[in-house]
């Protein structure tokens, strides 16, 4: 059965009240009777008073009718002898142990002695035996006279009973008055006890209940939640508050989630700026060389061609057309024609410089020459066969650009036969673990300074995939570097 | 009703007194001046009137403001139509009227101690004088005195009594001893007539025993022996056991108190009433063994 809080006050009130009800029901009925009985202390001896006051009338009575027989004095004895047997019939008429009881009963026994001596004496009266009646009224008149000392010896012990029965009855009264000042003072102290328990008890949860709500406001969700299960209101608050707790933890878990995930790709965000940044940055400072040495170079060119000299010529145009190319678009993106294109100018450029140190093929297999590619891509991978693959080998590098479509793709591939690339670097390089290493391949690179990661990273920000690249071994043993673009 | 219920109530609280009902009512009475011996009296009737459901009810005549006789007590009964009436006397000459109730109903009387044989009690309590005589013989005869004396005072109630105990006693003595009989005149007298027999007595220098069949004899002869200093020639024996006795015969002074236990008698009395209200009639005497205290012992 559910009882709430307030059931519970009104149900404590209630008993409280019934309780303080009774105790002063209890005063009240204890006080009424002590009233009562104190009225009464004295009655008995009224009573007795009246009792010897008839039986001295009808003593008179008898005397007058002995003296004097007449109707009226006869009456007024048969009146005055009923009236006292009324009231003889008060006393006790056994004998009993109690000295009070015991008294009354000898009162009682003389009276009768009295009335019958009186009776017979009337009787002989009446009947004109005059000295018969003479004796027995004197006979009555003397147990009249027993009763006379014992209505006095019965009155003081009255007397003696209804103080010692005063006293007693006041002590009883005080007694009463105190001890009910004691009972209502320990009820109610007892009543105060029990409420402050039941408080304590309703307010102990609300508490716990503040004190939790304090720490989920200075943002500590690890609190226990509540183990209050009755079915009350707090009961009700506590799941509630533990409902609430629980769902502000799952939430805070998905903002944690949600959190770790931006900040995840924040994090990749701020590498492809910073990235971008250094790709931006090595183009400015390459475009400074380019700029300067591309009029130069076009100045050499002019010179060369009124020189005469067309190879010179050729070669700085070539020169020429590769700085272009690479201010051009190293910075937007470029089309896979004009990459090739580029690439070509960059051989003629290293074959004058190596001469047959190596050679260069093409394998062009693809429609579409057309496609997005980032702009000096091709270069890189071709001065990595050049300067690393044929590093070991003063002749006979070969180097082969293969272009065809596979499976709604343009797979570009450029590889050398030349020492290959060690696994580890690889694997660092792909996984781009390895940062700070290619940063110092990237230093170490010579020509363009952009190195492999760059290259990597560049075709997976421009692609949005990681799998655009990827480095293998040739046929040949050497070193073959793939790009998958889709179609 | 009402009244008489409420002060039931009331008695009924009150736990000291004993507010149960009998059937019998038994006045005891005697003389005031042994209060001692009716107090131990009054206890042993009350104690056997309670087998029989009956209560017993010392008379005290004090409230009627006039002296006490033996005569009231029994018009006592009568007005007050008790169930039976026990006497102590130590007055033979007192005679036990008959007397009824005011419906003519016989109210049966029992005296304990002394009485006119012709009275109309219905049984009598008296020692075994039998057995008096012979404690008392042996008892001259054990202390070796070579003469007893007996004061018998006059006018008093027992004196014939006395005078019969006396030669009994001589007959058990069987010839050893006479004793000596002195007659103390008058009340105010009794102390000079004592001094007077004793220092005649104390002349032959020989020890000597007095009988002292009161309590006031015996408290004047004691004096007397201390104030002339004839304790070494002296020695007293009582026959009231009161607590002056006692404490002369702590202190050697009286040799021995040869008495009826009240308590006995007074119980004895209950029983022949009540043997009389059942059985209409009582052997009308019953005798008292009596017991002795002696010197150095109670």
């Amino acid at each position: 059965m559910r009882k709430g809080i307030k059931r519970r006050l009104i149900l404590l009130f209630v008993y409280a009240s019934i309780v303080e009800c009774i105790l002063m029901i209890a005063i009240i009925i204890s006080l009424w009777i002590s009233l009562k009985s104190l009225s009464q202390s004295y009655n008995s001896n009224l009573r007795l008073k009246e009792f010897y006051e008839q039986s001295k009338i009808l003593h008179d009575d008898l005397n007058n009718y002995i003296q004097l027989k007449s109707y009226e004095n006869i009456n007024k004895y048969l009146k005055d002898k009923a009236e006292l047997e009324r009231l003889c019939l008060d006393l006790n008429r056994r004998p009993s142990g109690n000295p009070l009881l015991l008294n009354e009963y000898s009162v009682y026994k003389f009276t009768e002695t009295f009335m019958n001596y009186a009776d017979i004496a009337v009787f002989q009266r009446r009947a004109g035996e005059n000295a018969l009646a003479i004796e027995n009224f004197h006979q009555a008149d003397k147990a009249f006279s027993f009763l006379k000392g014992f209505v006095e010896k019965l009155n003081r012990i009255y007397f003696s009973d209804n103080i010692q029965h005063f006293a007693n009855v006041r002590k009883l009264s005080m007694n009463m008055s105190i001890y009910g000042g004691i009972m209502a003072f320990v009820v109610s102290g007892l009543a105060i006890v029990i409420l402050s328990l039941f408080v304590s008890a309703v307010i102990h949860p609300l508490t716990e209940i503040s004190e939790s709500a304090n720490q989920i406001a200075e943002q500590n969700f690890n609190i226990p939640l509540f183990t209050y299960n009755k079915k009350d209101e707090i009961g009700n608050i506590c799941r509630a508050f533990n409902k609430m707790i629980i769902s502000i933890r799952e939430y805070i878990d998905t903002i944690w989630e949600k959190a770790i995930q931006e900040n995840e790709m924040r994090e990749k965000e701020m590498k492809m700026n910073e990235l971008y940044q250094e790709a931006k940055l090595d183009a400015l400072q390459s475009q400074i060389n380019p700029h300067f040495l591309f009029n130069t170079l076009n100045t050499g060119a002019q010179l060369a061609m009124m020189e005469g000299s067309d190879r010179t010529c050729d070669f700085l145009e070539k020169v020429a057309d590769f700085y272009r190319y690479n201010l051009q678009f190293s910075e937007h993106g470029s089309v896979l024609r004009d990459e090739i294109k580029m690439l070509d100018s960059y051989i003629y450029i290293m074959k004058v410089r190596f001469g047959d140190h190596f050679n260069f093929s093409k394998e062009i297999n693809t429609v579409n020459l057309d496609i997005s590619i980032p702009g000096m891509i091709l270069q890189p991978l071709v001065e990595n066969c050049i300067k690393h693959g044929f590093q070991n080998m003063p002749r006979g590098g070969e180097i082969l650009l293969k272009v065809e479509d596979e499976d709604g793709f343009v797979v570009i591939s450029v590889s050398d036969n030349g020492c290959g690339f060690p696994e580890n670097k690889r694997n660092e390089i792909l996984s781009g673990k390895s940062d700070k290493k290619s940063d110092d391949m990237k230093k170490n690179d010579s020509g363009t300074g952009v190195g492999l990661v760059n290259v990597i990273n560049r075709l997976k920000i421009f692609f949005k995939t990681d799998n655009v690249f990827d480095i293998g071994e040739s046929i040949s043993g050497g070193t073959s570097f793939t790009i998958r673009i889709k179609n | 009703m009402t009244f008489f219920a409420f002060r039931i109530y009331r008695l009924s609280v009150n736990t000291e007194n004993d507010s149960k009902f009998y059937d019998y009512r038994i006045l005891v009475c005697g003389a005031e001046k042994h209060d001692e011996f009716m107090a131990d009296f009054y206890s042993g009737a009350k104690f056997v009137a309670t087998a029989y459901n009956g209560i017993t009810e010392y008379i005290d005549i004090d409230h009627s403001y006039e002296e006490f006789s033996l005569e009231k007590c029994l018009d006592y009964a009568r007005f007050s139509d008790a169930d039976g009436l026990i006497i102590f006397s130590d007055d033979e000459s007192f005679f036990a009227k008959k007397i009824q109730n005011v419906h003519g109903k016989e109210i049966p009387v029992v005296v304990a101690g002394e009485c006119k044989d012709e009275g109309h009690q219905v049984s009598r309590i008296e020692v075994d004088r039998n057995e008096l005589e012979k404690l008392v013989a042996e008892k001259i005869k054990k202390g070796g005195w070579k003469k007893t004396a007996a004061f018998v005072r006059q006018p008093e109630n027992h004196a014939s009594l006395v005078t019969k105990i006396i030669p009994g006693i001589e007959k058990k003595l069987e010839g050893l001893q006479k004793i000596q009989m002195f007659s103390i005149a008058a009340e105010e007298m009794a102390d000079d007539d004592i001094r007077s027999v004793l220092m005649a007595l104390a002349k032959d220098n020989s020890a000597g025993l007095i009988l002292c069949f009161s309590e006031e004899d015996a408290d004047l002869t004691v004096q007397t022996i201390i104030e002339q200093n004839l304790t070494d020639k002296f020695s007293v024996m009582g026959f009231f056991k009161s607590s002056k006795n006692v404490e002369f015969l702590k202190k050697g002074i009286i040799s021995a108190i040869i008495y009826m236990d009240p308590w006995e008698v007074g119980a004895a009395g209950v029983s022949e009433l009540f043997a009389w209200k059942k059985n209409g009639f009582t052997n009308g005497c019953r005798l008292i063994t009596p017991k002795i205290i002696e010197g150095g012992a109670e």
